[in-house]
């Protein structure tokens, strides 16, 4: 019978998960070879508790589940995630608890399964993960300011000419489609080149900035405002139901406050030239329409000061 | 009183003291208030009442679950599932375990968060099948859940399956920091255990 035992003895030091045996008042009847590496004493020669081997157990949770296992035999699982610091190690352990009868006497049987691997695995996985994460938002960043030079104004920050024409072709297939008016606005400031050659070209660009901000204002939400070139600015106008609506958006432009500090103490008053032309009377590819507003915005300008000029209106 | 109103009554209280001691469990555990709250539970009508849920409640199962089970023996025959949607999980997983290392919307799963979902299973499953002993002196013989995440077609084939079946459900929602996670617990009885369940219930009427 002693060979029996010894022989199980060896057995379950060989096994690759720790072993406490303990009885219903949760002494320690047997523990295996493993539970050194959990820097456990030998706790079975001198008959020490499981409270004593793991002072984490002395919680009325595991007390209270210990002796319900014990009483009515239900089997209980404690993972190392909910319960890190019952071992006195860096190992962690899933502990499950079966109970078995010897002899009459309600006996309970603790497998501690290591899960340290796992841990430092998940650990290392969420590092990486958190590192794609990380270069994942440059990334974003990067293509979001890749598209920002791409169809926006690097100066005014209002769309550029690749934009524009994106835009306008939607717009003009959209009007064509649903028989709607689309207008477009051709904007220049005056006499730019001489605010250049008076104050220098970081002036004009302040100019160029306060034209942008001022001409986004007077817009509706869904038009468009784009810088052409230079001193040149266009606005797309789409679903225009009322043909005088345009001349809401033409006096916001003009009536907007139009002084420009461009340099120390030197404000300078910006005035407009704007001239208008509509999808379809006037044209119907965005190059006609542009010609046509470009050549009311020269009408314009040849009367002086802020104005603005419509050729069918003014015919 | 109407039989079936003892039923659900006796249950009821039943499934609620069962909760309340898991629920007084994991809060020791996570040291956190969490309330666990049963707010409706739903009994079968037949012996072999297929898995019908209220409408207020379907959407629970619409999309992923996680579920823990755990399959008892002997008298009483059957399953017990606790179901939470998979998209919940690593909040509940994070407010159990304090890891918030990952992100609450991830619904990839970890050896880790089964482990945390097998033992708050366990403690939960336990409670309610210890109370279900408890008041039918019947010894329930399980063993400790199994963690599995189904599609929902997949759960309800595999809950389905087996025609001689009878299901209780009691929704249930844990309350922790002050987050609300919904799920269930069913109870998938064995058309036998079904009526072995009643008649000890009705014998306990008989005997009031």
């Amino acid at each position: 019978m002693d060979s029996v035992v010894l022989d199980m003895q060896n057995i379950l030091d060989c096994l690759s998960l720790g072993i406490v045996i303990v009885d219903d008042q949760l002494k320690i009847l047997f523990q295996n070879r493993l539970m050194q590496k959990f820097e456990c004493e030998d706790c079975t020669q001198r008959g020490g508790s499981l409270l004593e081997l793991f002072p984490g157990f002395n919680v009325p949770y595991f007390q209270v589940t210990l002796m319900d296992a014990l009483e009515h035999g239900c089997s209980l699982f404690f993972s190392a995630a909910m319960h890190e610091n019952l071992l006195n190690c860096r190992e962690k352990c899933n502990i499950k608890v079966t109970r078995f009868m010897e002899n009459s006497q309600k006996r309970l049987l603790l497998e501690f399964m290591e899960v340290t691997d796992s841990f430092e695995r998940i650990r290392q996985l969420r590092e990486s993960v958190s590192e794609l994460r990380r270069l994942n938002r440059e990334l974003e960043q990067k293509e979001r300011a890749i598209q920002q030079l791409a169809y926006y104004d690097h100066l005014t920050g209002v769309a550029n000419r690749t934009l524009f024409y994106e835009l306008a072709e939607k717009f003009l297939y959209a009007a064509q489609r649903n028989h709607e008016v689309l207008g477009l606005m051709f904007i220049d400031v005056d006499n730019f080149k001489s605010i250049n050659d008076t104050y220098g070209h970081e002036a004009g660009d302040k100019i160029l900035v306060q034209v942008a901000e001022i001409l986004t204002k007077a817009t509706r939400r869904n038009d468009v405002v784009a810088r052409y070139g230079g001193d040149e600015f266009l606005i797309l106008l789409p679903q225009i139901n009322e043909p005088d609506n345009y001349k809401i958006v033409v006096s916001k432009i003009l009536r907007a406050k139009r002084e420009a500090m461009v340099c120390s103490g030197v404000l300078v008053e910006i005035s407009l030239s704007v001239g208008v032309s509509f999808y379809p009377q006037d044209g119907t590819t965005i190059d006609q329409l542009i010609v046509k507003a470009d050549r009311a915005m020269y009408m314009a300008k040849r009367r002086e000061g802020d104005n603005w000029y419509y050729p069918a209106k003014s015919h | 009183m109407d039989r079936n109103c003892f039923r659900y009554d006796i249950l009821s209280e039943l499934f609620n003291i069962g909760v309340g001691r898991a629920a007084k469990l994991l809060s020791e555990v996570v040291q956190k208030r969490i309330s666990l709250q049963v707010p409706k539970i739903i009994l079968p009508e037949t012996e072999t009442s297929g898995l019908d849920l209220p409408p207020q409640f379907s959407e629970l199962f619409d999309a992923a679950l996680m579920v823990s089970t755990i399959s008892f023996t002997e008298s009483l025959q059957g399953k017990a599932n606790l179901i939470f949607p998979a998209d919940k999980i690593k909040k509940l997983v994070f407010l159990c375990s304090g890891d918030d290392s990952v992100s609450a919307e991830d619904t990839d799963f970890t050896d880790v968060d089964f482990d945390v979902m097998r033992e708050i299973g366990n403690i939960l499953l336990n409670c309610i099948l210890g109370e279900f002993g408890n008041l039918t002196n019947i010894q329930l013989t399980y063993d400790l859940p199994q963690v599995k995440v189904y599609n929902r077609i997949n759960f309800s084939k595999d809950i389905d399956n087996g025609k001689d079946h009878s299901f209780m459900i009691l929704f249930v929602t844990f309350l922790i920091d002050g987050t609300e996670i919904e799920g269930a617990v069913i109870i998938d009885l064995m058309v036998e255990s079904y009526h072995e369940l009643f008649r000890l219930l009705d014998g306990m009427e008989a005997g009031l």
